[in-house]
């Protein structure tokens, strides 16, 4: 795997918990909990590989 | 459970829910197999692994059928769904699979070309997941792919796509596009690798003509043509005169730019022996004011917004309510492949073609490019093959 | 029935079939084609691709021919071969010419004009709409001068047309009216344009149904 792909995982995986845990640090809008859930969707397909 | 805790749940629910069913849809298009019958002509299927080993395995590996004549002739290579957006492409090349009976040379057939691409889709345009041709058997079902390889399949995107070897800057959706990628190089991006592999085809079956299928926007110049390198012009010029004046449609001539790097009419010329022809059908589909991209628009080309740009002169093809059927597309790309072999064969009579069963213009018109596919389920289980 | 009855039917038969031949010729209709000689320039009048379709014509027809996009009077005076002239960027130039028939230097006897107007084939030989028409009419005060037959050739139909005073009618208004022979398809003449110039200036003119009918025509042509 070239250097650059595990980059980029590294950064899906960075960018995953930085939303993981804004999700939850979230405490009342439900607009924001809604794009953090939108956003985390291609990093989630990207990190687990679903093709 | 505290209130903020349960919208945390549902919401993960329903995003995992919208996530399953819409994935769901695009993993079992990815994963669709459509039957292809291999017809009487059909002498040995392989794979372009075969060609080039570093495809083995790789989402882009594709189906490669030949037919071989008794008697040895001149070669042609067909090339389709190098875009499966364009899919007249696959349509008239299974046509030809299984149909044609080579009496002289030989046909070697590629019907999924670019195969990351048509596993691939264009949510933004709402293009539809698939298509189905009436037949007498019932329909037949088709995957509508994208342009472009899947970046599932190659991946990342440069920021420019620096065309290999004359390096011109190129966009960088090019890099998966597998008109540009020509004529690759065994290392390069997965899409170089694609071209690479058919042009040892090329080299090592000494294919004298090579035809890239395809089909273009009605407003855009390079429509409803044959495009050819000076190498093929003659060739192409009477073909398309030919076609013209004894089957009554138009397929102009359009030379291929020397300045213009990647595509399949400039490379296949510069760096191999055979004759490129790259043959455009008007698809409306692929023109930008229409009307929903339907499955119904695909097949029968009728938009209202086009009738009124082509009142307004603005398109490059007679257009009407009419319409720009399936069946007419597939019909001209029969007529011109036939008419290219014909005028080749008249021209290098040592290295004649000769292949028959194979509709022209008006019997395709008339009886429908579904009237020459075969059931799968009364066919030998040999003699089908996954695409 | 004697002999001489059955010579004077035969005779009759022969006549009304070649006259039935002659109106219901197929693809074909206007004048009588008229017979030209080799050698033969063909070029262009306008820079459109449509020269090359009837290169290749010419070629299917077995015409031997010697070919420059953008030549001028002082190079058609050179005769077959056109001054050994080599082709290069915006500037093309064949020889096909048998050479053992007619050396290098042998006048030319027949000019082939395929008009048709390309701004971009224009721009890429360096030449203005101006400048073509002007070197165009060097060429035909040359033809004039020194008999050379003109045939003006309009094969691209309706696409090579445009509304008087268009780039295309005015290549069609510097050649043909000075043309010996004109060629056209039924839809380069659908507005009746080349016939109305036949008639006024005499000039014969075959129209034809499809490009691919100037084998024939140009068999007969260069019998």
């Amino acid at each position: 795997m070239p250097v650059i792909m595990i980059t980029y995982y590294v950064i899906c995986v960075y960018l995953i918990g930085m939303l993981v845990w804004n999700f939850i640090r979230e405490k009342k809008s439900v607009n924001d909990m809604i794009l953090y859930l939108t956003v985390l969707i291609p990093l989630i397909l990207r990190v687990f590989r679903i093709k | 459970m505290s209130r903020e805790w349960k919208i945390k749940a549902v919401l993960v629910i329903i995003t995992a829910a919208v996530m399953a069913i819409g994935g769901f849809q695009l993993y079992s298009h990815r994963h669709y197999m459509t039957p292809i019958i291999a017809g009487p002509g059909v002498t040995k299927a392989t794979k372009l692994s075969e060609f080039f080993k570093g495809l083995k395995g790789t989402k882009a590996d594709t189906n490669v059928f030949f037919l071989e004549g008794k008697e040895e002739g001149g070669k042609i290579l067909i090339i389709a769904n190098t875009h499966s957006n364009e899919p007249a492409a696959i349509l008239t090349a299974l046509v030809f699979l299984e149909n044609a009976v080579v009496d002289k040379g030989t046909l070697i057939i590629i019907p999924q070309f670019n195969n990351s691409g048509g596993r691939n889709t264009k949510p933004g345009d709402g293009y539809p997941l698939y298509f189905e041709i009436p037949t007498e058997w019932g329909n037949k079902k088709f995957r509508m792919g994208n342009r472009n390889a899947s970046p599932l399949d190659q991946w990342p995107d440069p920021d420019v796509y620096i065309h290999y070897p004359d390096r011109q800057l190129l966009s960088y959706l090019d890099v998966r596009n597998t008109n540009r990628t020509w004529p690759g190089r065994p290392n390069g991006p997965l899409m170089e690798q694609v071209t690479y592999g058919a042009m040892q085809i090329m080299r090592q079956e000494k294919v004298d003509i090579a035809i890239d299928i395809h089909g273009a926007e009605t407003m855009f110049p390079v429509t409803n043509c044959i495009v050819a390198p000076e190498k093929a012009m003659r060739i192409a010029t009477m073909t398309s005169l030919t076609v013209k004046a004894r089957e009554g449609f138009d397929n102009h001539v359009e030379p291929s730019p020397q300045g213009f790097r990647g595509l399949s009419h400039r490379e296949i010329g510069d760096y191999s022996d055979a004759l490129p022809f790259l043959l455009e059908a008007p698809t409306p589909f692929l023109d930008q004011p229409t009307g929903p991209k339907s499955v119904d628009f695909l097949l029968d080309g009728k938009d209202p917004f086009l009738v009124k740009l082509s009142k307004k002169r603005k398109l490059f093809v007679p257009y009407d309510e009419t319409g720009w059927p399936m069946d007419k597309r597939v019909g001209q790309h029969c007529s011109v492949i036939l008419e290219i072999i014909r005028q080749y064969s008249k021209k290098f009579p040592n290295k004649q073609l000769k292949i028959r069963n194979i509709p022209r213009y008006a019997e395709v018109v008339k009886n429908g490019v579904g009237h020459y596919f075969h059931n799968p389920n009364e066919t030998d289980k040999k003699d089908i093959y996954y695409n | 029935m004697n002999i001489k009855n059955l010579k004077k039917w035969l005779g009759s038969f022969i006549f009304i079939g070649g006259l039935l031949f002659i109106f219901f010729s197929p693809g074909m209709a206007g004048t009588e084609i008229p017979k030209t000689k080799l050698p033969v320039l063909i070029t262009s009048a306008g820079q459109s691709p449509d020269v090359m379709t009837i290169n290749i014509v010419a070629e299917e027809a077995e015409i031997k021919y010697d070919y420059c996009d953008v030549p001028t009077a002082e190079l058609l005076g050179a005769g077959v071969g056109l001054a050994d002239k080599e082709p290069g960027p915006g500037f093309h130039v064949e020889i096909n010419s048998d050479l053992d028939k007619f050396p290098k230097g042998t006048p030319y006897k027949t000019i082939i004009f395929a008009i048709g107007a390309s701004l971009k084939g224009m721009g890429a030989s360096g030449l203005t709409v101006e400048s073509e028409i002007s070197r165009l009419k060097e060429l035909i005060d040359y033809c004039k001068k020194n008999n050379i037959f003109i045939i003006a050739a309009h094969v691209g139909g309706t696409s090579k047309r445009g509304a008087p005073g268009s780039d295309n009618e005015r290549m069609i208004d510097t050649v043909v009216p000075f043309s010996d022979y004109i060629i056209v398809t039924k839809d380069s003449d659908n507005d009746g344009r080349f016939s109305k110039i036949a008639e006024e200036k005499g000039i014969p003119l075959t129209q034809i149904d499809y490009a691919l009918d100037l084998v024939d025509i140009f068999k007969q042509i260069f019998q």
